[in-house]
């Protein structure tokens, strides 16, 4: 099954026909995720109505980590086997990753100042989470930088492993260090320490932004594997 | 529909989680339409490039 789509041109059809769905269903779960979110959630006893800010903070977090994640499974991939549909994902997941990232430091500093009391701090959580938008930056800026596409995408999958090291730090951060941030309210350990009434939303919500990375990355590997057609016949104009 | 009442009626709050949502919408529709875009633009760079392909 995995052989069958490590064909770049079979995955372009493949991604062709699922892209539609895979948008269809993000509309779905954003129109009963904001409906769970506002109509059948209650506010917080401490926050009051700004907790509802977490029902789309805390996705847009999680998939900031989980696309720097599957860049690095790729970057990974693509170094040991140089196989182009790793740099390919990795590639097209690069602005995505950086866009949850931005989302999340841009909703969480909002959410901070009514919490908080600020809209910043140099915190553990918070610094490192800008950290991770700087590698995704960087990993763009490298990959459009060369010319020669196999050149940029391995100084980027190089560039993308050492940023691994970043990952436990923004998840972990809130434990290791005395932080503003709260530390995470559902574990895979223990019971998540939320009411079900928010919890159903955000992962609903969760669900929703799955499906519009899903749809997106799709849309963006269509793309490149387009591009990468395209210079094949360019190249073989010019020699 | 009174947790949304509440919300709407809740002045300060209500302007941090509504400017909450429409910024990561905007930002998530800008990385969308620019990403479709791009792809339709290089499918049909591709589509005229093949067909000047086969005409030689």
């Amino acid at each position: 099954m995995i052989f069958k789509f490590a064909n770049p041109l079979k995955f372009q059809r493949f991604t062709k026909q699922i892209q539609p769905f895979a948008l269809s269903l993000s509309i779905i779960f954003l129109f009963f995720g904001l409906f769970f979110g506002f109509f059948r959630s209650p506010p917080d006893y401490l926050q009051g109505e700004t907790v509802r800010i977490m029902y789309i903070h805390v996705p847009c977090a999680w998939f900031s980590l989980m696309i720097y994640s599957v860049i690095a499974m790729c970057s990974i991939f693509s170094i040991a086997f140089k196989h182009t549909l790793a740099d390919i994902i990795s590639r097209s997941c690069a602005p995505i990753g950086a866009c949850f990232t931005l989302a999340t430091l841009v909703t969480g500093s909002i959410w901070g100042k009514p919490t908080w009391g600020t809209w910043w701090v140099w915190d553990a959580r918070l610094t490192s989470e800008l950290i991770l938008l700087i590698f995704y930056i960087s990993l763009i800026i490298i990959n459009n930088a060369y010319e020669n596409k196999e050149k940029g995408d391995r100084y980027a999958a190089i560039l993308a492993i050492i940023g691994i090291i970043n990952l436990p730090i923004i998840k972990w951060s809130v434990d290791w260090w005395s932080t503003l941030h709260q530390p995470a309210s559902i574990s895979k350990l223990s019971s998540p320490s939320i009411d079900n009434s928010m919890l159903v939303p955000l992962f609903i919500m969760t669900f929703s932004l799955f499906f519009f990375f899903i749809s997106v990355l799709l849309l963006r590997i269509r793309g490149e594997i387009i591009q990468r057609k395209i210079d094949v016949i360019k190249f073989s104009h010019v020699r | 529909m009174n947790y949304f009442l509440n919300f709407i009626n809740s002045d300060a709050h209500f302007s941090y989680v509504f400017s909450s949502y429409c910024i990561v919408f905007l930002i998530l529709l800008l990385i969308f339409m620019f990403s479709l875009i791009k792809t339709k633009k290089l499918e049909k760079e591709y589509t005229v490039l093949s067909k000047n392909e086969e005409k030689k």
